[in-house]
Order: C-alpha cells, then structure tokens, then sequence
C-alpha cells in the first residue's frame, strides 16, 4: 500500500514536466498577450511602449529561455506575476478556495442525489419515480448551462425575491400544494406497491427519519426565510443574490455570514446539482440494474438474507465501484473550476482564473494552474484506487 | 401495514405543505418593517435610511446609502501611468481617488477641477509656461499636502528621458527571439504615455509648494491633459527611501531615481494600506480580488463631500449577466456592451433607466496606400462613392440608438462643438460618380462586371477586420454589397490577430477598426503624417506636415480647431481614411439613485461623488 503511493505519487513529476511543457509551447503560440494587443490598438501607442511591454512579459527572449525561467522560478516556489501585476500564488490559492466552497457542496450533493435516485431507479424500474427521474435527468443533463442559469435566474431570484421580502400564501394555494402533495405521493407510492417484492424497512426508522427530516427543513427554511433575523431584516439587499459570492463588504456574525454565503450559493448549487445529479444517476441506475441481475444477487437471496442486505451489502457496493471512477475524475477536476457556472453567477473561482489567463494570454497564470490542476486529478485517482480496495477485497494495491 | 406505509408518505408530503402555509402565515407579522422591495415592480421607493442598513455601514441623514456598480473588469493598479498596469476598469475607481488638474467633462471639453485647483493657466505663451495654484487646503488623506512635489513627480515619471541599462543587452544590433533590437537602456520609470511631458524643460515650486510653473521646450497646446490622476509622491519617497523627489536630477540617472522609478513603476499595484491613499472624495476601505471593491468616503476631503456612504464596484465579469442582476437589485449602475436584444431587455424593465449615446470610439476603414490599386486617389475616392453609409448606419446601429448619424469628420465628434461635416462630395452613395473616377484612373469594365487596370488586373480588394466581430462582418457585407454594383470587388479577410499583427506590419488592403477621439488634437499628428508611428496606410500628403506643426502650437482654442477641421477636409479630398459611425455605450441603472450619466473618455464614474440614492 505504501510503496503503491509513493509510486503512485512519483508518477507526478514526468506528468507535470510533460504538461507544464505542451501548455507552455500551446500558449505562447496562441498570439501577442492581451495588454500588447490591446495597446497597439491605441492611439498614440509609440514602438517604445510596446516594445518596453515586450520586454516586460518577457515575450523578447526565445522560448527555451522563457520556459526555463518558469521552471527555476516555479521550483523554489515563485510561480511569478500575472500580466496586471498581481501574484500568482496567492490569487491561485484564494480563487481555490472560492472553487472548493461552490463546488464541495454542490458535487456532494449531486453524487448523493444522483446515487440514491439511481438505486431507487433501479431497484424500481418501470415506476413512474423511475421513468420521471429519467426524464428529468435527460433534460438537465442537455439543457444548456446558461439557459438554465437564466431561468434559475428569471424564476428563483428576480420573481422570487420580491416575495420572500413579504411572504404570503394564499389559502386556496396553500390547500392546492396539500392536493398536489397528496396526488403525487399516492402515484408514487401505487406504483411502488405494485411492485413490491420485499420486506419494507422498519416503520420506526422511515418513521423517525421523515419526523426528523421534516423538523430539520421547517426550522431551516422558517429561521432564513421568515424568522425575524438580523440577516434579513433590514437588509435592502435582495435575499437571493443571481451574481457575486458574498455581499460586499458584509460584515456579521458567523450566523449572519453564513447565511450571506448560503444566500449566494442557492443559485450556482442549484444549477450545478440539477446538471451534475443527472449524470450520476444514469450511471448508478445501469449500474445497479446489472448487480442487482447477477448470480450472487440471487445467491443472496436464496440464502434468505433480507432484502435491504442484499441490497445495501451485495447490491449498492458492487455497483459503486464503476461509479467512483467517475466521481473521482470529477472530484479531481473540482479545482479546475465550473467554467460556465462561475461566469454566469460572477463567482471568482479557478474558472475565472482560468479564463483570464487565457484571455490574458499569460504562460505563467495558466501554467499554474495546469500545475495545480493536473495535481489534483492524480491525487483524487490515487483516492479512487485505494477506495476499491476497500470495496472490493479481491482488488489489491500491491 | 403496507397501507400504513403507504400513508405515512402522503402525510409527509402534506405535512411538508402544511408547514410551508403555515410559515408563510407567520410571516407577514413579522416582516412589515424590512425595507420594501427594491427589485421588481413599480413601487421601488426605499427610504434613504433603509438603503444604510447593510451591517457595517452607518446611516448619514441628508445623503448616505449604498450604491453598487456591476464592473466587467477588475480594478487592477492605482498607478493607471504604467504600460503594463494600464487598464480602464482601474479608471473607473481611481475618478473618485487621485487628485486631477482637469476633469474630462462628458461632451469632451475639459474643465478646471476647482475643488482642488485655484487656477491653471498660459502665462507666457513662448517658451510656454502654464502656472497651476493649487488650494492650501487640498491635502492627501493622510495629512500630506497635494503640492508640488506631486506634480514634480508627474513630471519626472511620464518624461521618459530617465534610463538605465538593460541587463539583457550583451552587444549592440543583438536581436531578440521576435528580431527586435535589444535595447542598451531600459526606462527607469515604466511610463505609459510621454505625450507633452516630454516636452516640458523645468517645473518649478513657490515657496510654499502650492503654485507649480512648468515650462515647456515646445508648445504643447494639449497642456490641459496633463497632471491627471496626481499620485502622492510622498508615498513614493517615503517606500523608495528617498529624502527628496525634488532634488532627483530629471536628466541624468541616479540610484534614488532607480529607486523612486522602482517603486513608481512596480509599488502600487493593488491595493496597500498607507499607500493607494486618497486625494479625492473617496478612499479605498477593502478590495477583494475578484470579488469587490469598496469605497468610502475620505474623511479628509477638504471640499464638497460626495453624497454616497460607499460605491461598491461588484464585479460582474459576464456581461450578459448584468441586466439580470440590476433587475435583481444585487446592482443598481450598469454599463453593458449595447445590442438589440440587450436594449430591449432592459427597456422592458421595470424600475430601471436607461441611456444610450453616440461614443467616442469611431469605426472607420483605411485604405493601405501601399496597394498597387489603393495608391491611386480616384480608386479610393470611388470607394468612398460606391459605399452607402447611411444604410450600413440604419441596418447595425439605428437598431440600438434610433437617431445615430454618418460620422464625417476624423477629429471631433458630433457631440463636440468644433465638429464639422468636411465630407463634401462623398456625403452620398453615387454609383454612376465612382464609375466615372475609375475609367477616367485607365480602369476598363471587364467580363465578369469588375473593373481592370491598364495592366489587366482585377479590381478586387481584401476587407480586413478582426475576427470574431459579427458587426464588422456585416458591415463589410454591406460595403461589398454596395461596391458590387460600382463593379469593384470586395472580400471579406478576417483574422484573430488582424488588428494586433497585420494591422501595425501594414499587412491589408483595407482595414476596418476603430479609433478613440479625444479631447486631446496632437494625438492625431502619428496617424495621418508621413512617419508616424501609426501611420498605417503609408499617408504621406506634403501639406498636412506644416497644417499639423502649426496646429499643435495654436494656443487658441478656435483658431486650432480650424486647423484640424482644414486637416480633416484635406484629408476628405485625398480620401487617405473613411470614418463610419461612433460606437454605442449604454448606463441603465435602478429609479432609486440619480446623477447617474455616462462619460466616454472618464467612465461612468466621473461624477459618483453627486450620485445619490433617492427617496
């Protein structure tokens, strides 16, 4: 286990001299850097100038030089400054951050959603559960990310705010939300009897788990949407913010900037986990449907061992195992960033970062960051290996 | 038991619903005194107090409250004077931060900026000399005087005459990996602009620093230009531990001008306390890269205080995302890129004022004299001809500013008093006149209804413009289009790096891009005499040389104007460039504040400090 990390680890250094080269040669190769563009389109801009800003970014020296500049530099630590001025490291390391708090939360959630969707897809094919969240998984899984940002937009923050200043339900509506409750859940629930092959769990744990879940909600939803708290109250900001990752210069309580912070994730989560959850399921789903079909299933079965064992022990560890595959790319490219996702609602993140630097045209940004990047993505595959280990025993590191 | 599950499903479910009602219910108690609601619908009225309510902000009767703006780029380098640091969104914040001789005023013309300046004017004309007074009490907000020394330092940095060698230079002619020269001397202080600094030979100080003499080698009517954005050479002193900028020799370098042009050039990007400080109405509170950038009031202003608590600049990278988040209220000032569908949107807001002006950067296309074809004035005056400005002005613009017009004159705007209309003959399509011009130039129709020299060759140019830009696609459609009929042949020749490679190496037949018009006429000297350094078409009229040295040291204002208006005709007549129309810009911003009002050359936030939240 432990030589298998360090090898594991020591294929590093190739992969990033291998990438740190090809990004070098690909970015230097895509043009001018943008400040020289765009001096050159300026009036008045004299040869001096931009040869002095030539010199400046170092875009004089020949190419071999520049690269082994970077490297000395990014060796012992100095990854050098952006074209504005600003350092590297730090910008990288504080846009890393902003990334690892939209997208944790939100990919978490997907993977949870996702997972049990899949199961439950699975284990109750052919319901209407099953053929709605297939539906719905087709449809975010294509829907463009702006277009259902906008909408996000349009429907969750600029129609809603107005009413989560003073809200009010009307009876009729309220007692249409009980009706359509009551409708769906008794579909839901028809189609599930029907199919019904097995033990229920204990009344005592759904039972104990739905009071739970229900309480947790309301005491959510009523404290940051309706208490009378110092966040909201007098807070001429809307609640539901559609750009930016804090209120400027917010300053409270931990309490209140939580809720600030929470305030302007509902909108990037949401589209994030509505993109992200889609995915997930489809894999899991065919995952399972194949283990739950398998000889050892049946195996199981025919040893009497309750349903929910043979589902939970034989059935979702096995269909795992292809699924962490994915969610350890996934999770390893966390901190390349949501590219579109971090554009759309103003988020600073690694996105952000990476597209100013490539806007900006600069090596050293973008070297950065496929340093940091390509990092991470061996350190989530290394992850990935050792947790099959665990879920497999027939799968060994050594 | 299957029922009871069954049950217990549905109860949740209702339950869940019954619990949303009935915290709905509770609500309307409890929430009456929050602020109404300043995003949608037609009541957006918040009280002045209300809007100071964000923790961390105190109320200020009479005035007060927050205003944010939605910045596509990030506030980057509180010196905007280098090369490298330079950058318009930096602008934006640094109106209401560093002390200005003049103020750019939003039709172009330049005023005196009387809270700090007493007076600023010609003395003597030759040699010039222009003496600024500035108010005793005008102080930076860390106590120190705005005097003298900070335009001393104006002088010192952006004069360019300090050098010091380059560590890169080995042997003279040495070439560099592109086949530059590698320079022997390095500027000691990385200026962005030496235009009129150069020419200055001495500023001198009273003896209590608050009147400056400056005395210029040669005359430099665009004297009004200079010694904006002042920077606090104290800071500058202090951080390169140097005694006294004054006595800093200006012509020949020393290890304290090393030093000062060090830190000068590198010291101020970002924001540091003790540094980035004030000289205006606003000063820096926190600067979050990426996020936001706060302002707040300087409480060392000696003049009229600005009316806001704070100016949030929130960036907003994403354009397309402005309008949603002024709808919203997370902004309420917006400067987005205009295009039809964005107008529309906006317009149909409510709650929400919108502007659209004719700008000052202008669209014109070049005509590269270097071409066998072009270098004949009646092939580019019959372009000029075949061209139908007006529809290209009514198919791309009227659409977002319904009475944008021609532009006719290459040195001022229409919203310039010195604007002339100098396009004489060429104000109108004339088909029939461009045919004319070209047969009398030895040009023969040929077979396939496009012209032919006397040597036999097609006339058919290449339409050069940046890639991507759908507008300047479709004005170069239009432009063939139009042409075609003229029986000149025109393509479009687009390239990702048209106006950064092949636009400076000459490198097209014509050209269509943009310049920005300044109040600033010296400017203009570079692009249309022979030699400038943007002198792209190989432009080389005799007569202008003379019109533009005398132009450039006219001291009155008139008179100057027209010279440049008998520049701009002469220019007509030789057909050496053809301007377009101006580009667009647009503020839309919430009903809750007022004095918003775009300035092209300044930013939309020139004024900010008379921005204020209304009730």
């Amino acid at each position: 286990m432990f030589r298998f990390v360090i090898r594991r680890l020591l294929v590093v250094i190739p992969l990033l001299f291998a990438s740190s080269v090809l990004t070098f040669m690909l970015v230097i190769n895509i043009g001018v850097p943008k400040k020289i563009e765009d001096a050159m389109a300026k009036p008045n801009a004299s040869k001096e100038q931009i040869a002095s800003l030539r010199r400046q970014f170092g875009i004089d020296k020949p190419p071999l030089e520049r690269y082994q500049n970077w490297v000395t530099g990014f060796v012992k630590g100095d990854w050098g400054k952006n074209q504005s001025g600003l350092e590297i490291k730090p910008l990288l390391w504080e846009r890393m951050q902003v990334t690892v708090r939209l997208l944790l939360a939100a990919s978490i959630m997907s993977v949870v959603l996702g997972v049990l969707i899949g199961i439950i897809g699975a284990i109750r094919q052919y319901t209407a559960f099953d053929y709605s969240m297939t539906f719905l998984a087709f449809l975010f899984f294509s829907i463009p990310a702006a277009v259902l940002a906008g909408f996000l937009k349009e429907a969750g923050a600029i129609q809603l705010n107005p009413w989560l200043r003073e809200p009010s339900m009307s009876t009729t509506i309220t007692v249409l939300l009980a009706l359509f409750g009551l409708v769906s859940g008794f579909l839901v629930m028809r189609n599930r009897y029907k199919y019904e092959r097995e033990r229920p769990p204990s009344k005592l744990l759904t039972g104990t788990l739905a009071g739970l879940g229900i309480a947790a909600g309301c005491v959510l939803v009523f404290a940051l949407v309706w208490g009378g708290n110092t966040y909201r109250v007098g807070n001429p900001k809307p609640l539901i913010s559609t750009v930016g990752q804090a209120t400027p210069g917010f300053e409270g309580s931990f309490w209140e900037t939580s809720q600030d912070y929470f305030w302007h994730m509902v909108l990037p989560t949401t589209a994030l986990v509505l993109i992200g959850f889609a995915g997930y399921s489809r894999y899991m789903r065919a995952s399972m449907l194949d283990v739950m079909t398998s000889d050892y299933v049946r195996t199981a079965r025919a040893k009497g061992l309750k349903e929910s064992r043979v589902t939970g022990m034989h059935g979702v560890r096995n269909a795992l195992i292809p699924l962490i595959t994915i969610v350890a790319l996934d999770f390893g490219a966390l901190l390349s960033g949501a590219i579109i996702t971090e554009t759309i609602f103003g988020w600073a993140g690694m996105g952000r970062f990476f597209t100013e630097a490539l806007t900006e045209k600069d090596p050293r940004s973008l070297l950065a960051f496929v340093m940091v990047t390509a990092v991470s993505v061996v350190v989530f595959n290394l992850i990935a290996d050792i947790i099959y280990a665990q879920l497999d025993p027939r799968i060994r590191l050594d | 038991m299957r029922t009871t599950k069954r049950s217990k499903f549905a109860a949740l479910v209702v339950g869940l619903a019954l619990v949303a009602g009935a915290c709905s219910d509770d609500s309307d108690s409890t929430t009456t005194t929050a602020a109404t609601d300043q995003t949608g619908g037609g009541d957006t009225t918040v009280a002045p107090g209300d809007e100071t309510t964000v923790p961390g902000t105190d109320p200020v009767s009479g005035g007060g409250g927050t205003v944010t703006y939605a910045a596509e780029q990030e506030y980057v380098s509180y010196n905007n004077g280098t090369a490298d640091q330079n950058l318009f969104a930096s602008t934006l914040v640094l109106n209401m931060l560093l002390p200005t001789a003049y103020i750019v005023k939003p039709d172009l013309s330049l005023e005196l900026w009387d809270e700090m300046m007493v007076s600023a004017e010609v003395t003597v004309e030759d040699p010039q000399t222009v003496e600024y007074v500035v108010k005793p009490e005008a102080v930076w907000s860390d106590g120190d005087p705005i005097d003298c020394d900070d335009f001393y330092m104006a002088w010192l940095a952006n004069s360019g005459k300090l050098e010091k060698p380059n560590p890169d230079f080995t042997t003279p002619g040495e070439l560099d990996a592109d086949g530059n020269e590698i320079p022997e001397m390095l500027p000691v202080f990385n200026t962005a602009s030496t235009t009129g600094y150069d020419s200055i030979e001495s500023v001198e100080c009273s003896e209590d620093g608050k009147t400056i003499t400056t005395v210029f080698a040669t005359p430099y009517p665009d004297w009004q230009g200079m010694f904006g954005a002042l920077l606090p050479a104290h800071i500058v002193e202090a951080n390169a531990g140097v005694d006294d900028i004054m006595a800093v020799d200006t012509t020949a370098t020393s290890a304290d001008a090393e030093a000062l042009g060090d830190f000068w050039s590198t010291g101020f990007v970002g924001v540091t306390e003790g540094v980035t400080i004030s000289g205006a109405w606003y000063e820096i509170d926190s600067f979050t890269p990426g996020q936001d950038l706060i302002l707040k009031r300087n409480e060392a202003f000696w003049g009229t205080p600005g009316n806001l608590d704070n100016i949030v600049f929130l960036q907003v990278p994403d354009a397309t995302q402005q309008p949603a988040a002024l709808e919203n209220g997370d902004v309420q000032v917006i400067t987005p890129q205009p295009n039809p569908d964005l107008v529309a949107q906006i317009e149909g807001m409510e709650g929400v004022t919108s502007d659209i002006t004719a700008g000052t950067t202008w669209e014109h296309y070049d005509f590269n004299q270097a071409n066998k074809h072009l270098a004949k004035v009646e092939v580019r005056q019959a372009l000029a001809l075949c061209i139908n400005r007006q529809e290209i002005v009514d198919t791309l613009v009227v659409p977002i500013l319904p009475d944008a017009q021609v532009l006719n004159n290459r040195m001022y705007v229409p919203e310039s008093p010195d604007y002339a209309d100098n396009s004489g003959d060429f104000a109108v399509q004339d088909i029939d006149g461009a045919k004319a011009l070209l047969e009398g130039a030895g040009y023969t129709m040929g077979d396939d209804d496009v012209y032919v020299d006397a040597d036999g060759e097609r006339l058919s140019l290449r339409l050069g413009r940046r890639d991507p830009n759908p507008r300047r696609q479709s004005t170069n459609e239009l432009f063939a289009e139009q042409c075609a009929a003229a029986g000149i042949e025109l393509t479009d020749d687009p390239a990702e790096d048209m106006n950064a490679v092949r636009l400076p190496a000459s490198d097209y037949d014509i050209i269509l891009f943009a310049w920005v018009s300044t109040p600033f006429q010296s400017a203009n000297t570079s692009i249309y005499s022979p030699g400038g350094d943007q002198n792209y078409n190989s432009i080389d009229i005799p007569e202008l040389t003379d019109l533009f040295a005398q132009a450039n040291a006219e001291f009155d204002p008139a008179a100057r104007a027209d010279l440049m208006n008998q520049i701009d005709t002469i220019l007509w007549e030789n057909m050496a460039t053809l301007p377009l129309f101006q580009f667009q810009n647009m503020v839309a911003f919430s009903d809750t504040v007022s004095g918003v009002e775009f300035n092209d050359p300044a930013g939309v936030t020139w004024n900010a400090n008379e921005w204020a939240i209304t009730a």
